[in-house]
């Protein structure tokens, strides 16, 4: 017999584990409030998927169709396995430097504009978990740096499931709450060359979950120009959101980058 | 019936949660000097961070604030599906992650009218819902 101890056991002696759970929760909430369906989340795993087909780097690269989304396994309801991020291997590194060792490299330095973040102590109270209209961290991070969501050019919400990237999208401002699939549409919003690119190397979901750190290694290729036939034209200024936890803690985190010759 | 994790608490706090479910209690901990009733349990309130608190018992009536379907096994301990895990809005406020039983996939809501009731398992007792009606 396992024992645990901590938070966690309120959560086990229950069945409640992994993140998709928390997702699940999430979406049932905001389908049940906003009359949404799970069609959106299909859309965004089809569009990662298209972008992981433009990046050699990608861990997953076949063709995937919104049918093979939607046959895709029942997992947990109303989650199906291609809504969620896989485990594999891997490996990214980034560089961070002072201000005056990156100038000093042969590459464009990208800077760090802003940060924000909170955490909230979230379940006990009811409120909305991966959604919130209220986004402490966005507020911070938009803040900080003087600009708004209209400025961001491409957008890497950190994404363990489908749920997670189209949260992001509420939750720092892109489209109204509860507005998430309305603003996907078929997808041609969040490509390549829409209105603001999403997870342009295929994310966690079809590029491969290193916990954010491809999402890094790709938004500096992208405000460097590097990135050729999946290249956001000129992207300036680009936003990285993460969120997580489970059970009696959420926290989210965002930052924001731009390139090291632009200015607000 | 699934392999229920045993609990392992490691305060006092903790360890009350368990016997008040042992005895058919849901109680749950009532700042004294906000009145925020927490859960889980611990030593300071998460609002006021107020050292003071007493237990109160609940009157085991809630709904569903949301909740999901696991519809294939992700665990040995929990190998029998579809099993549900539920977020229970308590009708004094705060909210639990618990579990609906008796309860087919397909059959429940938001918004479902549910009731506290207390399952023995081996070692300590698991507080469960069942739907209302």
């Amino acid at each position: 017999m396992v024992e645990l101890s901590g938070a966690q056991e309120y959560d086990l002696v229950h069945g409640f584990f992994n993140a998709a759970a928390v997702h699940g929760l999430s979406w049932v909430e905001h389908m049940h409030r906003h009359g949404t369906s799970t069609e959106v989340l299909g859309r965004i795993a089809v569009q990662s998927r298209r972008h992981a087909q433009a990046n050699p780097d990608a861990a997953f690269r076949e063709p995937m169709t919104l049918g093979d989304w939607r046959d895709s396994a029942p997992l947990i309801w109303p989650l199906r396995e291609l809504d969620v991020c896989k485990v594999n291997g891997g490996a990214a590194a980034i560089l961070l430097a002072s201000p005056e060792a990156a100038r000093a490299c042969s590459k464009l330095p990208i800077d760090f504009l802003a940060v924000g973040r909170e955490a909230t102590h979230a379940l006990e109270r009811g409120v909305q978990m991966s959604f919130s209209p209220r986004r402490r961290a966005a507020k911070m991070l938009y803040e900080a740096a003087g600009i708004g969501p209209p400025q961001v050019d491409v957008f890497f919400p950190y994404e363990a499931s489908t749920v997670a990237a189209a949260a992001a999208l509420e939750n720092y401002g892109f489209c109204a709450p509860g507005e998430c699939e309305r603003f996907v549409g078929d997808g041609s919003r969040i490509a390549i060359d829409g209105e603001l690119p999403v997870n342009t190397h295929g994310g966690h979901l079809s590029g491969g979950y290193l916990i954010g750190l491809t999402h890094h290694v790709e938004l500096v290729r992208q405000l460097r120009g590097e990135c050729g036939p999946r290249q956001v034209r000129d992207a300036k200024v680009a936003l990285y959101a993460s969120g997580g936890g489970i059970r009696a803690q959420f926290y989210h985190a965002a930052t924001l980058f731009a390139r090291g010759d632009w200015h607000a | 019936m699934p392999e229920r994790t045993r609990p392992n608490p490691k305060s006092p706090h903790e360890q009350a949660w368990w016997d008040h479910l042992a005895a058919d209690r849901l109680s749950l901990q009532r700042c004294s000097a906000c009145g925020f009733v927490r859960h889980p349990p611990g030593p300071v309130c998460p609002e006021c961070w107020s050292e003071e608190f007493a237990w109160q018992a609940m009157s085991g009536q809630g709904r569903v604030l949301s909740f999901v379907w696991y519809l294939k096994s992700l665990d040995r301990r929990f190998q029998e599906v579809p099993y549900n895990v539920a977020l229970v809005e308590l009708a004094e406020g705060p909210a639990l992650i618990t579990n609906v039983i008796d309860c087919a996939f397909g059959d429940l809501q938001v918004g479902d009218a549910v009731r506290a009731c207390y399952a023995r398992e081996k070692g300590f007792t698991a507080l469960l819902f069942r739907k209302v009606g």
